[in-house]
């Protein structure tokens, strides 16, 4: 399949196994290293591996395929805005005019939905402006500091991940725009750290990448209803690099920037149109995969353009 | 070029930590911290995985083996953690549900121990979120080593050859945080990077057959779709998931943590290196063998409701379902099942 998506890894394993041979070979008697890395070494732990991750994943010596440089999805994009007023945006997924809960019941007027995970990614954020054209910011932190590769891993199970935060230029804004997913740079990337890492639940092997969104949830007919069928009980939406490309989600509202402070605004994010896109009729035949997820994930991907889900709340 | 520099600047700064420890009795032996994620998980050191407050050092990972095989630290002087992760079994448990003191039986089967420094979720229904949090509930349940985390401190200073070990590795003197965190250490060097499938996506398909590279395509296919819980690489995507082992009554899973409806008999996804010698299997080491696994899922779990939807059926021929074992096959790491520095130390 795709064994060269991993050779950049063995690459530097050999390159560490070199360095672990220089070691034994220079470190003579020097206690102080010791001394530096046992009882007081807590400097050594956490973070540390950053700079050798976006190093490792290197393809140029490979050549594999689909194997992405560093470069392509560096961990520490350039800003497009590193100074501005700190904006949040929260999103607030709904469904039926009520909150969406993860892990329960959520009722529908023929039975309910209980969705067991619910993720996506946000990159390349834009603001609207006046004027109709569109300003790049990027995506940060609570402390203002570049998300890692510009990416952003909305996950409802953990509600922090449900705010995004950007940076951005005093003024009057008409919207929002962005990826709903990553680019095909990083889609073609192996071996990263979060949010690209093996734990977010988004890689795929469908000619590698990974999926833009994923949503699988539990549908219980009322007893009133039996046999009544619900939204789809699966999306895949993603996860085929090179044939399909992140669609670009559009959010409408109003929105206010000022020169200090911090702004703070809710997006809501419909459900229902999620499952239109997700249940058309459209035909996704030149897919090279079939299962209904997939299915369901390419159609609610092209459908994104008409689709109303994400509304900035004022 | 810079980046590979300063990791080999690292792992020589490592490799000449403790070279005069004198709190250690395995000096001859190689570096416990010298591993690199396998293919799958984020590159780089084990090191870079440790957290704030515990960076991963050679004295601290061998005090953690020392402690990972200490019988004192169960009520009866018995049980070690390594009573019931048994290295020649991925360091798993070959029972379906562990003794514990008093021959005590657990409910679960106990997990196999590798590349969890990667991992952020512990225990098959979550309840650790840290190895840091995990190693000490062990020592203190009930049915497994029923010692308070103070009497195993107790304990230790009663040796000095563990208040050496503990100054030496933190600087400090016995404390039931310092006990936590020196057996995560240790658990952290657990890295299986080995099978032949780790070589197969490094590029030498020497050893990954023909017949697993078709249980490989089975695996990470369509038809059989393992991959949405079992990530290519990690073999593990570290989340929870209903399998279709829940039946009315029994094991809640991680709803017996979060209390959501929706979480009933979730556990977590286990990586599978070195699954062929980690049976039995499921969280209740209930399934005796991999063929039943694979014909359970085939069957779409055992038809309670709450099985997530991703558990649909699928048929296999007798070919394919032969394939898919060698495929399981090829994830054992040999040299990881052996390695003399996971195992007890001379005592």
């Amino acid at each position: 399949m795709r064994t060269g998506q991993f050779t950049s890894v063995a690459v530097l394993r050999l390159g560490l196994g070199v360095g672990l041979v220089l070691s034994l070979a220079a470190c003579g008697n020097d206690k102080s290293s010791s001394a530096g890395t046992s009882a007081g070494g807590e400097a050594t732990g956490g973070t540390g591996g950053a700079g050798t991750a976006a190093g490792g994943t290197s393809g140029d010596a490979t050549g594999g395929g689909g194997v992405t440089s560093a470069a392509a999805c560096p961990e520490a994009p350039a800003l497009h805005q590193p100074i501005g007023t700190l904006v949040e945006l929260g999103f607030a997924p709904r469904l039926a005019g009520k909150p969406l809960e993860l892990a329960q019941p959520n009722a529908l007027a023929e039975g309910t939905v209980t969705p067991s995970n619910a993720r996506f990614y946000v990159s390349e954020l834009s603001l609207l402006k006046d004027d109709g054209s569109s300003l790049p910011v990027d995506l940060v932190s609570a402390d203002g500091k570049a998300e890692a590769y510009g990416i952003h891993l909305v996950n409802l199970e953990e509600p922090a991940s449900l705010t995004i935060r950007t940076l951005a230029p005093a003024g009057n804004y008409t919207g929002a725009t962005f990826t709903w997913g990553i680019n095909d740079a990083c889609n073609a990337s192996s071996g990263l750290r979060p949010p690209l890492s093996f734990d977010s639940q988004m890689m795929w092997p469908h000619i590698a990448g990974f999926l833009f969104l994923r949503y699988e949830a539990q549908w219980l007919a009322n007893a009133s209803t039996p046999g009544a069928l619900g939204p789809p009980s699966m999306i895949h939406m993603g996860g085929i690099v090179g044939s399909i490309a992140a669609p670009k989600a559009h959010v409408a509202g109003a929105l206010t920037v000022p020169a200090s402070g911090k702004v703070t605004r809710s997006v809501q994010m419909s459900f229902e149109p999620i499952f239109a896109g997700a249940s058309s009729t459209e035909e996704v035949s030149g897919l090279p995969f079939q299962t209904p997820e997939v299915i369901a994930g390419e159609r609610l991907r092209r459908g994104v353009p008409n689709l109303d889900v994400f509304t900035l709340l004022p | 070029m810079r980046h590979l520099v300063a990791s080999l600047a690292l792992v020589m700064g490592l490799g000449c930590a403790d070279h005069d420890s004198p709190g250690t009795d395995t000096k001859a032996e190689a570096p416990l911290t010298q591993a690199v994620a396998p293919a799958g998980f984020p590159v780089g050191p084990i090191t870079a995985s440790a957290p704030a407050g515990n960076a991963l050092t050679e004295a601290r990972a061998r005090l953690g083996r020392r402690l990972f095989y200490e019988p004192a630290l169960s009520r009866t002087r018995t049980i070690s953690c390594g009573s019931c992760h048994e290295q020649e079994n991925g360091f798993a448990d070959p029972h379906p549900v562990s003794s514990g003191v008093d021959d005590l039986q657990g409910t679960r089967n106990a997990p196999s121990l590798s590349n969890l420094a990667w991992s952020q979720h512990f225990f098959w229904d979550g309840r650790a979120t840290s190895l840091e949090e995990q190693a000490g509930k062990p020592i203190e349940n009930p049915v497994e080593m029923d010692l308070s985390l103070d009497d195993a401190v107790a304990r230790l200073s009663e040796q000095t050859s563990y208040v050496r070990d503990f100054q030496v590795a933190y600087g400090d003197a016995i404390t039931a945080d310092n006990l936590r965190r020196a057996l995560a250490s240790f658990v952290r060097t657990l890295v299986s990077g080995h099978s032949p499938y780790d070589e197969h996506l490094g590029g030498d398909d020497t050893r990954f057959s023909e017949a697993a590279a078709r249980g490989e395509a089975l695996f990470f296919g369509e038809k059989a779709e393992c991959f949405h819980c079992h990530t290519e690489g990690a073999l593990t995507n570290d989340g929870f998931f209903n399998d279709g082992s829940y039946l009315d009554g029994g094991d809640e899973g991680r709803k017996l943590i979060t209390e959501r409806a929706g979480d009933l008999g979730k556990f977590k996804v286990p990586g599978l290196r070195n699954i062929s010698v980690t049976a039995p299997y499921m969280h209740d080491g209930s399934v005796p063998t991999l063929r039943e696994v694979i014909e359970r899922y085939a069957a779409g779990g055992l038809g309670h409701p709450s099985t997530d939807p991703q558990i649909g059926h699928f048929s296999l021929s007798s070919v394919q379902l032969e394939d898919l074992l060698a495929f399981f096959d090829a994830l054992t790491d040999p040299q990881f099942l052996s390695d003399p520095r996971f195992g007890a130390p001379a005592r």
